[in-house]
């Protein structure tokens, strides 16, 4: 049934949008402290605007309706989906004048690209740009990839049937623990360790570069969220290329992986159950599809000219392939070596891995190799029912934490999910295609979008097409809400101008 | 040393440990997957 | 997917290279007169091993590469590409690129390397001279007041809302 919203539905989704929206003008607080501990007084008036802007706009908002009215599913489902969009379109307005972007669009782009945590940037002179424009980018990751929705949570005290039914809509509906406070609270524990731990040891490699203690810190903390994050934010023009260092490139990759892994899995192993890692569908799926992809792209390098030594296999091959799989997209090639120099088999394998995904339950995009691995079990299962005799009972089970049986429902959604997966990568690749970008690069870009990636073969520029701009920022924000939210909120959009029409006729 | 979170996190740091240590393990088979793959192109 | 449109050109750009690595060794000494440009570099528009010279602005920092050699970055329109040499060449420079300055223009002659061996793959050029063209200095920010005034009207405006968001709690 079709249930068309009410005048008073749109007044309680602007309330919460609002509240959301103080709350991003309140995160600039971040940056506004960096740029005035570090004298960057033009920065900080950026931030000052930024933040008085997003209050009173979102507070605006916010007092459309009364406080603490409940949220029903749809709603909930509507107010996650918009979350992401009203964010960044506040998030991007110290960037817009900043000076670094071409048009507000481009910091729009960045902010949702952040936000997102996907990586694909729009910016301009990024080696001039103001440490705290790069803490603002940076922390978009953080605030991003730990979920507005689950901070939103974390921070108020929200336990009023609200905050759990906005938790549900984004995408992470498996039950991590028996309550909200307790996930979320989990969930930033095992992020402050990893990013405490991370910058530690990327601030250890900085200083030994012969980085300025200042400068070695803040670049080990941005790259250690880009990472954990699975964002893929650079501080510098050159990406992760900057720092001509395998250290660096070694401790980034198991912070990917980190930041990859199921936090249902994390919990786990944190509460002492280590050989979960081992059994877990997931986990499996995962590593399988790290190890064949790495291995189709190492068997490509090694017939190319320039990468076939096993140094830049690794370097080249195996470090993009869990870069775009984990959806990083930190990156140390220039963007035309990816059709120029690394070979068709090698980036075949690596667009794989960016459009197959890390693991649920954590920031990373794509179709997600839980869904994998159940489609792959539902295709044994359909050979084993027509091999055995038509009486027999044929079931498959699989272990997901505790030991599940795989229903129809279970593979119908991981299908469906799936589906729109490939169908976006690919209307995406049309769409770039006929903007007369070569169809290789455009389905590159088109899937490093959707997937949350940010790997670029140079598509995305700050002089490509408004329209393809557009495109990407849709992709970004469909693909991260794995487009149940999104459709609903264009489905309950249709429907209430519908509604309206049949009123007036 | 012990560090005490809320209960039932208390093997938190064994579980870090245990964590980096197939993640390491992971990208050593990996790299060795790798090699032979670049071997054979 | 790419396969069919990117053969033909790795088969020709792998050509072109060995047909480099081949003849060009001797030739390039008298060939480098002419200036490349760091776009051209990164888009492979110049063959893999071959002398280059082009110039830009030095960015960020030098870091180190082992021992006794350091990494410079050499930004021009908006791309910057890592250049290789000997510490004491890079002592020349004195300012970088930041948010702060504007860093030292320096013209590098060196050796392109499209996927250098010695370090991982990674582009690079390696210098052979460096020269200071331009000395670097303070860029001119200036902080725009109206930014201030209108962050700070919002804010005020924020406050006034966030009390009657309460009286409005308070009533219901």
């Amino acid at each position: 049934m079709w249930v068309a919203p009410q005048k008073r539905d749109a007044r309680v989704i602007a309330h919460y949008t609002g509240i959301l929206v103080v709350g991003v003008g309140l995160a600039m607080i971040v940056p506004l402290i960096t740029a005035v501990s570090l004298g960057e007084w033009d920065a900080a008036l950026d931030y000052l605007f930024g933040m008085g802007i997003a209050c009173a706009a979102g507070m605006a908002l916010a007092l459309v309706s009364p406080p603490d009215q409940p949220l029903d599913r749809t709603n909930a489902l509507i107010v996650t989906a918009l979350a992401w969009f009203a964010a960044s379109v506040t998030a991007a307005v110290p960037l817009a004048v900043s000076g670094n972007y071409a048009s507000y669009l481009d910091a729009l782009f960045d902010a949702m690209s952040g936000l997102t945590t996907s990586g694909l940037t729009l910016v301009q002179d990024l080696d001039h740009m103001a440490y705290s424009h790069n803490m603002w980018r940076h922390f978009l990751h953080l605030i991003g990839g730990q979920g507005i929705v689950v901070a939103a949570v974390s921070i108020a005290i929200g336990l009023r049937g609200g905050a759990v039914s906005l938790y549900i809509a984004e995408g992470r509906d498996e039950k991590i623990l028996p309550n909200v406070m307790h996930t979320s609270r989990f969930i930033w524990f095992v992020t402050a360790v990893y990013v405490t731990l991370g910058t530690a040891a990327l601030a250890g490699v900085n200083l030994f570069s012969g980085m300025e203690p200042t400068r070695a810190g803040l670049h080990a903390f941005w790259a250690t969220v880009a990472c954990y994050d699975t964002g893929g934010f650079g501080p510098q023009s050159m990406n992760a290329l900057y720092y001509h260092s395998w250290a660096f490139e070694f401790v980034t990759v198991l912070l990917m992986i980190a930041g990859t892994l199921n936090f249902n899995l994390h919990a786990d192993i944190w509460r002492g159950d280590r050989w979960e890692i081992f059994r877990n569908i997931e986990a499996r799926a995962w590593a399988a599809n790290v190890a064949i992809l790495s291995a189709f792209a190492a068997l490509g390098l090694g017939s190319t000219l320039l990468f076939s030594d096993t140094m830049s296999v690794l370097r080249k091959g195996v470090y993009h392939v869990l870069s775009a799989n984990t959806g990083t997209g930190h990156q140390t090639l220039y963007t035309a070596q990816w059709v120029g120099d690394y070979g068709g088999l090698a980036m075949g394998a690596v667009i794989l891995a960016m459009a197959f995904g890390g693991m649920a339950s954590s920031t990373a995009g794509g179709i997600k190799s839980l869904r994998l691995g159940l489609i792959v079990k539902g295709v044994v299962l359909r050979v084993r029912e027509s091999l055995a005799p038509s009486s027999a009972v044929v079931r498959a089970k699989f272990h997901h934490l505790t030991d599940r049986e795989l229903t129809p429902t279970l593979l119908d959604s991981a299908l469906l999910v799936f589906v729109l997966y490939m169908v976006t990568y690919i209307s995406g690749a049309l769409v770039g295609a006929a903007y007369g970008y070569p169809i290789g690069e455009a389905l590159f870009e088109s899937i490093s979008a959707t997937a949350n990636v940010g790997l670029s073969t140079g598509v995305t520029s700050p002089a490509m097409p408004a329209g393809l701009k557009i495109l990407y920022i849709l992709q970004m924000w469909a693909g991260r809400l794995e487009f149940v939210a999104l459709l609903t909120l264009f489905a309950s959009l249709v429907i209430s101008v519908r509604r309206k029409r049949s009123q007036r006729s | 040393m012990e560090i005490r979170f809320h209960s039932p996190y208390r093997h938190w740091l064994v579980g870090l440990l245990a964590e980096l240590a197939v993640f390491t393990g992971f990208l050593a088979v990996i790299a060795l997957i790798a090699y032979v793959a670049s071997l054979a192109g | 997917m790419t396969d069919q449109r990117t053969l033909p050109v790795m088969r020709s750009a792998s050509v072109l290279a060995l047909a480099c690595a081949l003849l060009l060794p001797g030739v390039a000494h008298g060939a480098a007169a002419r200036e490349s440009t760091v776009i051209e570099l990164t888009t492979l528009e110049v063959a893999d091993g071959t002398q280059v010279t082009f110039s830009g602005e030095v960015v960020s920092e030098a870091l180190r590469d082992g021992e006794d050699r350091v990494w410079l970055n050499v930004l021009d329109e908006g791309v910057a590409i890592g250049v290789n040499m000997p510490a004491e060449m890079a002592e020349k420079v004195s300012v970088f690129g930041d948010h702060r300055n504007d860093g030292d223009v320096v013209r590098v002659t060196g050796v392109y390397n499209e996927a250098c061996r010695t370090h991982g793959g990674d582009m690079d050029v390696h210098a052979e001279t460096v020269d200071v063209l331009e000395q670097g200095g303070e860029r001119t920010l200036e902080p725009q007041a109206w930014k201030g005034v209108v962050g700070l009207l919002g804010l005020v405006a924020a406050f006034i809302g966030s009390r009657r968001l309460r009286r409005m709690r308070e009533t219901v």
